[in-house]
């Protein structure tokens, strides 16, 4: 019994190094603690959800909270990425499958990246399989994005008060294409509200990028 | 008493002097200037004079260069922004693979022609106007748009060094400018350099104390020397980073949103110790409220930012974009108008 708490605590220690190494976005140190821990015969799958998962869970939280800032999400969201590539090799393929698939895109006339890539970001960070069409993305190609990829989530962003309108035209091009029952979705960006959400008859809105992670999991 | 010329009368409102009556301005992007210009039947060059607008921003002069394909004009530092876009966007980043700042073709700030226009347009309007030099992508963005903008943050949160040394170079180059500017007889200073987004600052205040407080106190320094005023456009939530602005000798800020900074909220902190440029929201009331939205809109952004008469340069918040109904911009001009009576 008394060896069994030991190990335990070694267990939840590793753990505990994992998530804070990943929250406080160091990439290196997160990959060490990986390879120790599987040498330790960790369970992956626990690595992952617990480690990994748990631990962007909470920068987003501090995001929302207003303790972290951009520079701290990204490097967070890098060191997961690469802690990742030690891990994937040794997860089932259970493991892997994704909470839901999102394609993600800003529309149509607007280049405007840095809050889609956020919400991209701690979507994957989530467990989600993110497809990112980019910026300047057309009505069409949401539409066969959606349909190729049998997308559980549409998320789209605009910075501009002139192509936010474009957002109402990939709801209506969903729509005509019959795939709107088929898919949630959601809008956010500078300018885009609650109530133009409902407006133009999309799922939700949320105003950052942790937020939106939420809404995403209330909705499925 | 004083004969208030446009210049003086921009001059006193932005020190929060006494004015006759409060100075405006409208600006806008080329696509919106084209229709407008249309609408009113007048010449797109005589747009400024047609609005009564105070503030006349000087740029520099030198050769433009565009991409094969013309999808991309560069600027003086080499950052390429796209031509498609009614916004701004920075498609080419010159620093994004290169951390080698010796190995980088910084542009000379010691370069003759650089002024020839502003000299020229000082000389020829300078008893009346107001003129400062606009120095729009200042600091931050200037960093961040030849790295990048991942990069940059990236820089920012793991290599102190890298960043002190790139916002430091940066920081020399406009002081050079800045004197030269001043050489000229200008009025006062003119920064652009966005640090928030819609809900809060992109970076925490603390980074913004250690890199960019210190550069942009220096940047200011040459006109609060001279008790000129200088002003500061931010986008989004600054709220955080207001009195540290004002410690520096921030006189002006400027978009003032009114759905990110509550106006009455800045009038009650700031009082005396700032002075507004903005206002108008581009956002909402501008695109999509009606006439008597926009009436409205501007009688309580005078009333709450202004109740003393002076203290703002009443404006839109942003550009003009090509989504707002000219209906808008006439009712705006006439409201603009009517405070000149």
């Amino acid at each position: 019994m008394m060896i069994f708490n030991m190990l335990r605590e070694t267990v939840s220690q590793e753990i505990n190094e994992l998530f804070n190494a990943i929250l406080e976005g160091k990439a290196e140190l997160a990959k060490e603690i990986i390879e120790e821990a599987l040498i330790n015969k960790l369970s992956p799958s626990q690595i992952l959800n617990q480690g990994m998962i748990a631990s962007m869970a909470e920068v987003g939280d501090r995001f929302e909270r207003g303790e972290y800032y951009v520079p701290e999400m990204l490097i967070a969201a890098r060191a997961m990425q690469q802690a990742l590539s030690i891990l994937k090799p040794h997860l089932k393929q259970s493991d892997l499958a994704a909470v839901g698939r999102v394609v993600i895109g800003t529309v149509k006339g607007d280049l405007h990246d840095i809050g889609k890539n956020l919400v991209g970001m701690l979507l994957e960070g989530a467990g989600f399989e993110i497809r990112d069409l980019g910026t300047d993305v057309s009505a069409e190609q949401f539409v066969e994005a959606v349909r190729g990829d049998e997308a559980d989530i549409l998320a789209m962003s605009a910075l501009l008060t002139t192509t936010m309108p474009n957002m109402k035209s990939v709801v209506e091009a969903l729509h005509n294409a019959g795939l709107r029952d088929r898919v949630k979705v959601i809008i956010g960006g500078a300018p885009v509200t609650e109530s133009y959400s409902q407006e133009i008859g999309a799922d939700g809105y949320a105003p950052d990028a942790s937020r939106a992670v939420k809404l995403v999991k209330t909705l499925l | 008493m004083d004969v208030f010329t446009p210049k003086l009368r921009m001059k006193n409102a932005l020190l929060n002097q006494p004015v006759d009556y409060l100075p405006t301005q409208i600006n806008y992007t080329a696509g919106m200037s084209r229709k407008m210009a249309d609408h009113f039947s007048i010449k797109e060059i005589e747009l400024p004079m047609y609005f009564g607008n105070h503030f006349y921003r000087l740029d520099l002069n030198y050769p433009h260069r565009y991409s094969q394909d013309q999808s991309v004009k560069f600027d003086w530092w080499g950052v390429g922004f796209d031509t498609g876009e009614e916004g701004y966007f920075a498609a080419i980043n010159p620093l994004a693979e290169n951390k080698n700042l010796d190995r980088f073709d910084w542009p000379d700030p010691n370069a003759t022609y650089l002024l020839d226009e502003a000299r020229h347009l000082i000389k020829q309007k300078g008893d009346d106007c107001f003129f400062a030099p606009n120095f729009g992508f200042a600091l931050f963005e200037r960093a961040w748009s030849l790295r990048g903008f991942e990069n940059f943050f990236l820089d920012m949160a793991m290599d102190n060094n890298f960043t002190e040394e790139l916002l430091d170079r940066i920081t020399e180059i406009q002081l050079v400018l800045i004197n030269r500017f001043l050489d000229l007889g200008i009025d006062g200073g003119y920064f652009g350099d966005d640090y928030g987004a819609q809900k809060g600052l992109l970076f925490s205040p603390q980074m913004w104390r250690k890199f960019i407080k210190p550069r942009l106190a220096k940047l200011f320094s040459p006109f609060v020397d001279r008790q000129m005023p200088v002003m500061l456009h931010s986008d989004g939530q600054i709220q955080q980073i207001l009195p540290d602005l004002v410690e520096i000798g921030l006189t002006t800020i400027n978009p003032i949103q009114p759905e990110v900074l509550d106006h009455q909220w800045l009038f009650d902190n700031f009082k005396g110790k700032l002075s507004f440029y903005g206002g108008i929201s581009t956002q909402t009331v501008l695109p999509n409220g009606n006439q008597e939205d926009v009436r409205m809109a501007i009688k309580t952004c005078i009333s709450t930012l202004a109740p003393d008469g002076t203290g703002l340069l009443l404006a839109p918040s942003h550009r003009l974009m090509s989504d707002i109904p000219l209906e808008n911009v006439q009712v705006m001009l006439e409201e603009f108008e009517g405070i000149t009576k």
